[in-house]
């Protein structure tokens, strides 16, 4: 029987979050089985299929077996926080909400996974390394506590027709950060009137 | 604004992912919207509420 350890379910599958108890070993052997648990979400068809397919593929590549869940964002979040709480863990689990990654490695919750993220290290952008290099506040030390698989921006709306309404045209909002924000705050204060709905013509930070 | 992109302010500092996970500036935009609660206290609820986290998760890092 392979002997499968959080870090060869890592590897394997470029997965998202592995979640200890501080002191635990990597992998909890559960009843002999050489099976890994995984919880990943579904709230878009895409994304359950594209957990299925690395569960999958890794099943296929090791031979051995994976016990997951797919399920949405707000009941995977409660079960997360009810497992890290507990310390009755899966082995990995998706990063949800983000910030969890740093609160968590702040508390010594996770496994420190820097040997699995160096396997993929060319491939990921510096904004996806600095993302998963979160503190450890027990141990003192940044290290990767997360496997990046999925990149995704912040956005930020601007409503066209509350800029033609200040007279202007999209074209008219300039393309730096400093000047981008005075210009939309002018407007949005040219505009501003009593009963208006609107805070401001961008959302900047959601 | 189009170029390199930039992580999260919470990489730099889990005192501001804690900010975020308790949603402290969307609960001031809940106290205008559903308590009525005047837009400059609002503000200044939330930013006490920030101070406070990052006062609780020091910045011993970076």
């Amino acid at each position: 029987m392979t002997i499968l350890t959080r870090r060869s379910m890592l590897r394997s599958s470029l997965a998202l979050t592995a979640a200890g108890a501080s002191g635990a070993p990597l992998y909890r052997q559960r009843g002999g089985h050489d099976r890994g648990r995984v919880v990943g979400s579904g709230f878009r068809p895409g994304r359950g299929r594209f957990v299925q397919k690395i569960v999958a593929d890794y099943e296929k590549a090791s031979g051995n077996t994976i016990d997951y869940s797919i399920m949405p964002y707000a009941p995977m979040r409660q079960k997360i926080v009810s497992a890290v709480t507990s310390g009755v863990v899966p082995d990995l689990f998706q990063n949800t909400p983000a910030e969890i990654i740093a609160l968590y490695a702040w508390q010594d919750k996770l496994v420190d996974v820097s040997d699995v993220v160096e396997t993929q290290r060319e491939e990921y952008t510096e904004t996806a390394l600095l993302t998963a290099r979160c503190y450890n506040n027990v141990e003192k030390k940044r290290s990767y506590y997360g496997v990046p698989y999925t990149v995704g921006a912040s956005m930020n709306h601007v409503w066209r027709p509350l800029v033609e309404k200040a007279g202007y045209k999209m074209e008219d909002i300039p393309k730096t950060w400093d000047a981008y924000l005075r210009f939309l705050q002018g407007r949005a204060e040219e505009i501003a009137r009593p009963g208006h709905a609107s805070m401001s013509m961008a959302s900047v930070f959601s | 604004m189009l170029g390199p992109t930039l992580p999260q302010f919470w990489v730099y500092n889990p005192a501001y992912a804690q900010v975020q996970n308790e949603h402290a500036f969307m609960t001031g935009w809940m106290d205008i919207i559903q308590g009525g609660m005047a837009p400059q206290a609002a503000a200044e609820k939330a930013f006490k509420r920030v101070e406070e986290i990052f006062a609780e998760i020091p910045d011993a890092q970076s």
